[in-house]
């Protein structure tokens, strides 16, 4: 029997990895999360700062999670109720390196991805990329490799083993255009119509980002050499600016810090 | 806005602090006024003069309406020992221990990779500049525990190590009066990862 009283928001059940928490007044926080479920989600967690007890430190960036939540009347943003740690990725915050590159590529996903939209392809990709951080040190071939599985998911795929243009290959030796407008690599008949400023690559970076992106993460077990990698680093964020109207805050970060952690 | 126009300019300024709606702007105006001249011109007052008097220490870089501040300028206080801590509540919250003795660094914010804030945002530069100018010791790391604070805590480490200075993490985990019971995993994790023998 329908009752009479106020409606109850139901109780949503979601696995989410935490991308970002900010601190809201007094004692609360708004988090961004990628759930499986509904994909990215802003939710309240009331509290949060004041009571250790109620959300400790199960909110912190990069932690995957089993939420409890629910719809908040009149707001997108969903009400957070509670939550348990499934995976920490703890090793992550012990390496500034790892840290750089988890924000990066956290920073990468929230950016790629609409809200309520669910992208189990993404969140996979990213949960995969966490494990090998918190596994191991961070290396610029598998972030380079994140880029290319996340820019894949989100249908921004860059053609890299033939001319974005006109489908036609691309040389195997000297260097070749990257237009981010085009969508990927250019032979030289299309070379000329590549917008003002898109970068030359070395044929050998844009056969390595193409490796990369046949072989995805998993397969991302060569390390490039400086020069490469730093191409195809520059060729990416490019890309990305391009596609994104911006560069991500998380990209300045690493450029400030690459230096010190030899990228 | 159905209000005299100074009430609203009131109103207006008060809304741009952080934190306060309009709704709450309005509430405190209304608030000044019932209070009376003196209270405002008081308020006025205290509001000109944090902004006239206070500065930043030029050597630990506190909020100080003297310069060097209280801390820097005791002689008590051990020189050869910096505490580095994100803002002015947090060397507040160690001074109010009466534990420590030595001085502090406030580097007024933390490197934060989600947000693009690098080592040239803080007061990093100052704090080299000073070992330069005053060795010191030890560097007590006292940034908050989570990615932000880590971030910066690993970045002090990479920076000042190769100084020949010695770097330490103030510990983390379960608070005291706490119950491991209702321990959050990630807090509970850490406490274990950073036992010491007894």
């Amino acid at each position: 029997m329908r009752g009479y009283g106020p409606s109850v928001p139901d109780r949503l059940k979601l696995t989410a990895l935490v991308l970002r928490a900010v601190d809201y007044g007094e004692s609360d926080r708004i988090v961004t999360l990628l759930t499986h479920e509904r994909g990215k989600v802003s939710a309240f967690a009331r509290a949060a700062r004041a009571s250790r007890r109620r959300f400790g430190g199960a909110l912190e960036p990069f932690t995957l999670v089993a939420a409890e939540a629910r719809e908040r009347a009149g707001s997108d943003m969903l009400g957070l109720d509670s939550v348990a740690v499934l995976r920490a990725h703890g090793a992550i915050r012990g390496d500034l390196a790892r840290i750089a590159c988890a924000g990066y590529a956290s920073e990468l996903a929230r950016e790629l991805v609409r809200d309520h939209e669910p992208h189990a392809e993404l969140l996979a990709l990213l949960l995969e990329y966490l494990g090998a951080l918190d596994a191991a040190p961070a290396r610029p071939a598998a972030l380079r490799a994140f880029e290319l599985g996340a820019l894949r998911a989100a249908g921004l795929m860059p053609r890299l083993d033939a001319c974005a243009s006109c489908g036609g290959p691309v040389p195997a030796q000297g260097r070749v255009r990257f237009d981010p407008a085009q969508g990927g690599t250019l032979c030289p008949a299309c070379a000329p119509q590549a917008a003002p400023g898109a970068p030359w690559l070395s044929a050998g970076a844009a056969a390595a980002l193409a490796r990369l992106q046949a072989a995805g993460l998993g397969g991302a077990e060569a390390a490039l050499s400086p020069a490469i990698g730093r191409e195809a680093r520059d060729a990416l964020a490019a890309f990305i600016e391009h596609h994104l109207g911006r560069r991500l805050a998380a990209r300045r970060f690493l450029d400030e810090i690459g230096p010190l952690l030899g990228d | 806005m159905a209000v005299a126009d100074p009430i609203a300019r009131l109103v207006k300024e008060l809304a741009r602090l952080p934190g306060i709606g309009e709704k709450t702007a309005q509430r405190l105006a209304f608030h000044i006024l019932k209070a009376g001249p003196a209270y405002a011109g008081e308020l006025a007052g205290a509001i000109a003069g944090v902004v006239r008097d206070v500065r930043l220490c030029s050597g630990c870089q506190t909020l100080t309406d003297k310069d060097p501040c209280a801390v820097c300028a005791d002689p008590r206080r051990d020189p050869r020992v910096i505490c580095v801590v994100e803002g002015v509540p947090d060397l507040l919250a160690i001074e109010r221990t009466h534990e420590f003795r030595g001085r502090y660094h406030v580097l007024h914010g933390a490197l934060s990779p989600l947000d693009g804030i690098g080592p040239s945002e803080l007061k990093i530069r100052e704090l080299l500049v000073r070992l330069e100018r005053e060795p010191a010791d030890e560097i007590v790391v006292a940034t908050n525990p989570d990615v932000e604070g880590e971030a910066t805590a690993l970045y002090l480490s990479k920076l000042l190590k190769p100084l020949g200075v010695k770097v330490s993490r103030i510990a983390q985990g379960i608070p005291m009066g706490g119950d491991l019971e209702y321990a959050d995993q990630v807090t509970l994790a850490r406490a274990l990862a950073g036992r010491r023998e007894l």
